[in-house]
Formats: structure tokens, sequence, C-alpha cells
């Protein structure tokens, strides 16, 4: 569905990714994990059309798409799930989800968009209380879900998703990363997902990637990475006790 | 009192015609951040264009066409101003946007000379008693009328625009987060020359709407683009109905300034900047400015 072959981007003089590599199979959800600054958004931010790289292949559903512009890659499917602040907080719950369908309203009928509204709805109960208010003043947590609620309305064949559970309380977390399966599973979405919450995210994913420094230092099914003891040790804190000791 | 109520009449129409530009202000400011100077050349350009073509033909043709003539400028300078959006620093855009008003003027006087070009009233004749309504004292004209309904109409096109269609909500989106809008197809660059139509067209509008009874001149955008300027700034930049209010505000205060200090007639021009000084020291987000949370 998505394969990235040695791309390097510069985020302005920066070398913020240094030639990765990736796939991720139709149907797949699949992780990429690392520190701050590791380079995961930039690599997100480059399959969506928001930066170009600078070298290197991006191929998604068979065509190439490095330095296509975003509302292309939207068109073809390929949805990157903005973060909870980037939603226009002005706006109502209802008119940001439409904002999701602003690339298929002018070819869809009005009632299709509208039963996506629905399914969205019946994924997240919560829109729907909140549709007339302004996305503001949501919670971080309701805002989050309406930013991963407007990414179904796009029909999107695959999504990017940046840091799903960023700022939210570990329970929300698991029940992002619930709707992030079901997501998946029902609808047959491929997700590529960046996350600084490795345990979350190994939950969830089917296969990851390590990256640091703008360079994959590991990669693997998701069992194997969570049993790796550089792992365990950098990022799920097992071991850590032994070690100070 | 009827001097009072014939003032606040004439404060009012002009007052509108504010409004209209400064609803052009607004709109650019809200997409781009640039405060675009050749907004009152936006004006010029509609009424020109209406007052050449009102020579030969009808209204019912000439006033689009001018709307058009103006949207189609609009569009040339948005072009202009997206072209280095990415490279530039929002100074240099505004720079650019006063070069591209002393060029539209400038093309303007080549093209049209200096002489002021009539335009006759959009209904009825002269100052026939036909046209002419009393209320409370004054003597209401029908394009008084005229510019009122049509900046009300124009108020609430443009408030049923952003609100409730589609591309409306996309240009809301791009103004609030242009990095969200573009995640979710949005072409922000679209939207940008967009706002610029739109600001001419509207800008358009005015032009043809104030001209008319009176003459229209190459030279008249830089005076009621700083009035829409002043009221956009009033109500805060971005802010449609604070711009609306001020331009309405701004048209009645300079109207009745007359009746407070007589010999402001002449200056009656310096009262808008006057208030704008004032209220930029008291209130420098605009007259209906909410309070910001303090974070």
């Amino acid at each position: 569905m998505l394969k990235l072959q040695s791309v390097i981007t510069y985020y302005g003089r920066i070398m913020a990714l240094r030639g990765i590599s990736l796939h991720v199979d139709p149907g797949e959800i699949v992780a990429v994990v690392g520190p701050n600054g590791a380079g995961k958004t930039t690599a997100l931010n480059t399959i969506s059309g928001v930066l170009a790289p600078k070298s290197g292949r991006i191929v998604f559903d068979g065509s190439e798409v490095a330095g296509k512009s975003t509302d292309n890659l939207v068109d073809m499917g390929l949805v990157q799930v903005t973060e909870g602040r980037q939603l226009s907080a002005d706006m109502s719950v209802y008119g940001n989800l439409m904002l999701g369908a602003y690339r298929r309203s002018a070819a869809d009928k009005k009632s299709i968009v509208r039963s996506d509204l629905q399914r969205v709805f019946a994924m997240f109960p919560i829109l729907e209380d909140r549709r007339t208010q302004s996305a503001g003043t949501l919670s971080g947590g309701e805002q989050q879900m309406l930013a991963l609620g407007r990414a179904p309305m796009a029909r999107p064949k695959m999504l990017l998703l940046d840091e799903p559970s960023m700022g939210l309380a570990p329970l929300v977390v698991k029940e992002m990363f619930k709707i992030i399966a079901g997501l998946c599973k029902q609808e047959g979405t491929t997700v590529l997902v960046v996350e600084q919450n490795v345990k979350a995210a190994l939950a969830v994913a089917k296969r990851a990637y390590v990256l640091e420094t703008g360079r994959v230092v590991m990669e693997g099914t998701a069992s194997e990475l969570s049993k790796n003891p550089e792992i365990q040790r950098a990022y799920l804190g097992k071991g850590y006790k032994q070690m100070v000791e | 009192m009827e001097q009072f109520s014939q003032l606040l009449v004439s404060g009012i129409a002009n007052g509108c015609i504010y409004a209209i530009v400064a609803i052009g202000f607004s709109i650019i400011y809200a997409g781009t951040q640039v405060i675009n100077f050749a907004q009152g050349e936006f004006v010029m350009v509609g009424a020109m264009v209406a007052a050449v073509l009102l020579a030969k033909v009808s209204l019912l043709i000439a006033f689009p066409v001018a709307i058009l003539a103006g949207c189609l400028v609009g569009a040339v300078v948005g072009l202009c101003v997206l072209i280095p959006l990415k490279r530039a620093s929002v100074v240099s855009l505004v720079i650019l946007t006063v070069g591209a008003s002393l060029l539209i003027r400038g093309l303007a006087q080549l093209f049209w000379g200096e002489e002021g070009r009539m335009v006759p009233y959009f209904t009825g004749v002269t100052a026939n008693e036909d046209n002419i309504f009393h209320f409370a004292g004054a003597v209401i004209g029908v394009q008084q009328i005229w510019v009122v309904a049509i900046t009300i109409a124009l108020v609430i096109a443009t408030h049923c625009f952003f609100k409730y269609t589609l591309t409306g909500r996309a240009m809301r989106a791009c103004a609030l987060n242009p990095t969200g809008a573009r995640l979710v197809g949005i072409n922000v660059h679209r939207m940008i020359i967009l706002s610029f139509i739109m600001a001419a067209g509207l800008g358009a509008v005015a032009g043809v709407t104030v001209s008319a009874g009176l003459y229209a001149r190459c030279t008249m955008g830089a005076a009621l683009g700083l009035k829409g300027f002043c009221a956009a700034v009033l109500g805060g930049l971005g802010n449609y109905s604070g711009g609306i209010a001020a331009g309405v505000l701004l048209g009645v205060v300079e109207s009745l300034i007359v009746l407070i200090i007589p010999s402001m007639s002449d200056y009656s021009d310096a009262a808008a900047f006057v208030i704008l000084l004032v209220v930029l020291l008291l209130k420098p987000d605009g007259i209906l400015a909410r309070k910001k949370a303090v974070a």
C-alpha cells in the first residue's frame, strides 16, 4: 500500500530524515516509534505532502507520490489525521467534520456524506452530543477524537496518525487505540501511526519501526519488538530497576 | 434636529460603503495576515468600469461587468502576493500591495484619464420628488436606500457564505489553521486567491454604489481604501461584524462632527484618523474585541 525508499527530507537546513525506508501492507497497522526529535512527524509530513522530500521514492497505491500536493494525496485516499490542536477551533464540531469530507463533497451526493457523518457519530457518540459546540471548547481527548473522527469522512484507504495519544490520560489513550484498531478492522483502513507512547502503539500495531535521529534503527513485528531488551529498557521502562541496582 | 437627522442619514450611507471595504480588508487579512492596500483600487476599478460602460449600456449589464472586472484585478493582485508568500515577510507583502495599488491607479489614469465620469443614480433621474423620502425631517434619496440595502444584502450573503457553505468553511479553516486545512485536502493557495477575488468583488460593488449620482475618478480609491482600512482596524482586523459596525460608526461620526465643530466640515476626513488613533490607544484589538483568556 505504501512504500518509502531511502527518503531524505530537510527541515530547514537540518537533515531530519537521513534516508528511511519502510513499507505498509494493505489492512495493516504499522507503528513508527522513537524519541522526541527522531523525525517521526517529519516522516509523516513527508508522506502526506506537507513537506517535500529531497530525494528518495514514496509509492502509494502503486503510484509515485513524492512531492505531490496534499490535496492530490487526499483525493488518492491518503489522509493524515490532524493533531487535535490543528482543528479549526472557532468552528463547530459539525463544521470540522464536514471539512473532513471537503475533497469528495463535489463528487459525492449530500446523502452519502450525511450517512458517513452518522457512521462517525456511531463511532464517537460524544461528537454527536457536542456537534454544535465549537471545537476549541472541547477537552484535549475530545479534540483528538474529533480529529480522528474527521478522517473517515474523507473515505481514506490509508490513515496517517500523528501522536494520537499526545496529552491524553492513560484511559483515553486506551480508548483511542481501541477505536483505531476498530477503524482498521471494520473499514479495512490501512494505518501508519507515529507514537511516543511505545507501549500503547505496540499493543495495537502489527509491525513497527524504531526511528532514531532520522534513521530506522530497528524494525520487526510488534511482539518481537516488545520482547526486545533494548526496546524494553529504552521505551517500556522494564529492567530499569535492575539497571539502577 | 433636521440637520442632525440629515447628517445621520448621509453618515450611515457613507458608513455602509466603509463597512463593505472593511470586509474586504478583513477577508484578505484573515487568510494571509496581509493588509491589502490595493483594496481601495478595487473600489475604483469597479466604479470606473461601471462609469465607462454606463455611457453605452444599462446598469443591469454595467454593474455585473464592473464586479467581474474588480474580481479579475483582485485575482491578479492575489497571484502577485501568493507567489512570494512563503519566502517573503508579511511586511514586504504589504508593501507589495502598496505597489500594486499605485500600479493599478497609474494604469487606470493612463486608460481613462484624469477627469471624473458621471455615474447616474441606480433608479430615477435626478433629485425628482418621486425619488425622495422624508423621514424625521431628513431627506432620504433613493440612492441612499440602495446603498443601505446593498450593504445589508452583502453582509448577509458574506455571513452565510462563511457559515454555511463548504467553501466558506474551508476559507475559515485556512485562516484559522493553514496546516490543518491542508491536511483535509484544502488547497490553501486557491483559497487565498479566492479571498482576493471576494474582497475585490465586494470593493467593486462598493465602488459602483458609492459613485452613483456622483463622479467616478481614478483617484477615488485611496481615500475610500483608507477609510475602509480605518473601519477594519477599528473593528479588529479579521473581525467582520466589528468592521461593519466600525464602518457605519465612522461614517456617522464623520458626518456629525460638523454639528459639534462647524469648522471641521473641510476636515471631516481627518475625523476618521483621529478616532482611529484614540481607539488604538485605548483598545488596540478593536472596539468589538473579546477579552482574550490569559494563559
